[in-house]
């Protein structure tokens, strides 16, 4: 209840805004569902946007991944920690923009250097966020399950997995909002559809209510993806905790 | 048992030869002997307990009995893989598996009539869907100790099962777990520094000394003629007595 109220008076205050800013400047709420309504009807916003979430998701997938493998790697092995630790500060701190624009400059403008110049941009952090899983990882159970001969298998996914999970549902949540943001940009520098294109567009033309329009659909897409499937992963994940039941 | 240099009569089902054990103490890097020419064997059904001064080696013995500690010149026969179980000092269960999945998946071919008769007899049967995190310790160390019996093992570890628990409950386990020894005849080696937990489990003890670990003395304990704990912990203390003040001497 108190969300909802804090939404509208949200809607209010951009009412108030467009109100004295001008429709050129902040157009008002209805103005920019209008627009909604004509990109939805018209079909491109829905294509639009699921290009976008098909390319979220691949390079989501592919540095989640690659990521929680070589943190996993690197938090289990020193010498190993030791040899990517340089490499992983670098790609850590190396910006977003720089990555984007080398990757299109080697790779040319294609899907394959947008979807690994997002990827790149995600791996390191889950790399970090999962070698403090593995660091975490308790050596007794460890121990245990190879007293009893367990099975590789069964032992990844009865007696890492379920240690890692909190760590996987960080490294999930922050991935997903940068990966997100990451893609838009990516779309925008080379890509000639997306959302991030359609954005780009709508700059150039000084549209507001249209980029107004995809910026909150994203939100609200976001909202969903959080709500539907991070947050029910989570609970999940941490159904035993006693305090959790 | 069969210290070292005596006969062997059939192929037992432990073989431990130990040369020596040592570690590179940290910052120092001085080499510290923990174990040192420590020999025998356990044949199936006997029950054996590892009993010496705290600190002696003795949890170390048993790490590298278990294969967790691969670092020491010597030879281990030990049962194959899977055909070994081990209740350690801590219950280990996963906590965000129930009590019965817990068991399950060190025994996947466990009958439900076998899973049934163990958890009855650790009391037990009402807490299979249990988490970890809602028992007592006590609780899931009666867990710890029906996960290591569901394998049907060759070779049973217990690594002072009993720590940190009140005496009653301790006096209850203890019996419970002799009862369970018995029954299955299961070939059980104890490391424990409390002589009431060796004499209730075990029919024979192996007394070790004080750093770098020895062995000092074999114990047969006769059931049929028991001797008084009392006894029993005076003999091992003149042993240890005797052997600390051969070490003392220049």
């Amino acid at each position: 209840m108190t969300r909802l109220l804090s939404l509208l008076s949200l809607v209010l205050a951009w009412q108030i805004g467009a109100h004295f800013a001008g429709a050129q400047l902040l157009p008002s709420p209805l103005v920019v569902a209008g627009v909604f309504w004509r990109e939805t009807v018209s079909g491109n916003m829905p294509r639009q946007l699921m290009i976008t979430l098909a390319r979220v998701a691949i390079a989501f997938g592919i540095a989640m991944v690659l990521g929680s493998l070589l943190g996993v790697a690197m938090g289990r092995s020193r010498w190993l920690d030791r040899i990517a630790d340089p490499w992983v500060v670098v790609l850590l701190n190396l910006p977003a923009l720089v990555i984007i624009v080398l990757a299109y400059i080697w790779a040319g403008l294609t899907e394959t250097a947008a979807i690994s110049a997002v990827a790149l941009n995600k791996l390191p952090n889950a790399a970090v966020t999962l070698r403090e899983g593995a660091r975490a990882l308790d050596p007794g159970l460890d121990e245990m399950a190879e007293v009893f001969a367990m099975p590789f298998g069964r032992r990844v996914r009865h007696v890492i997995l379920p240690q890692l999970a909190p760590y996987l549902a960080a490294a999930t949540r922050t991935g997903l909002s940068l990966v997100w943001k990451i893609v838009l940009v990516v779309e925008l520098l080379g890509r000639s559809n997306g959302v991030g294109f359609e954005l780009g567009t709508a700059f150039q033309l000084f549209d507001v209510p249209t980029i107004m329009a995809y910026g909150l659909v994203f939100v609200a897409v976001m909202l969903l993806v959080e709500t539907f499937l991070v947050q029910p992963f989570e609970t999940y994940a941490s159904r035993w905790r006693p305090n959790s039941r | 048992m069969h210290p070292a240099g005596g006969p062997i009569p059939d192929k037992p089902v432990l073989h431990v030869r130990v040369h020596n054990k040592t570690y590179t103490r940290a910052g120092a890097g001085a080499q510290v002997v923990v174990l040192d020419n420590i020999e025998f064997a356990l044949h199936a059904g006997e029950t054996l307990a590892i009993i010496g001064p705290s600190g002696c080696g003795k949890s170390t013995l048993l790490r590298i009995i278990a294969g967790l500690d691969k670092h020491y010149d010597g030879v281990i026969a030990r049962p194959q893989p899977g055909r070994l179980s081990m209740v350690f000092q801590e219950p280990r269960l996963l906590a965000w598996r129930d009590v019965e999945t817990n068991i399950r998946l060190v025994a996947p071919g466990i009958s439900a009539a076998a899973l049934a008769d163990l958890l009855q007899a650790l009391g037990l049967n009402e807490h299979a869907r249990s988490f970890p995190g809602e028992l007592s310790l006590g609780l899931a160390r009666r867990v710890a100790i029906a996960r290591a019996f569901a394998v049907a093992p060759q070779l049973l570890l217990l690594d002072e099962p009993f720590v940190s628990l009140d005496e009653a409950l301790v006096r209850k386990l203890r019996a419970e777990l002799a009862a369970l020894v018995a029954k299955h005849a299961m070939t059980t080696l104890l490391v424990t520094h409390d002589l009431l937990d060796a004499v209730a489990l075990a029919d024979q003890l192996l007394v070790l000394s004080p750093r770098p670990a020895r062995i000092l003395e074999v114990i047969r304990l006769d059931r049929s003629n028991p001797m008084l704990v009392a006894d029993l912990r005076r003999k091992i203390a003149d042993r240890l007595a005797e052997n600390v003040s051969l070490v003392a001497a220049p």
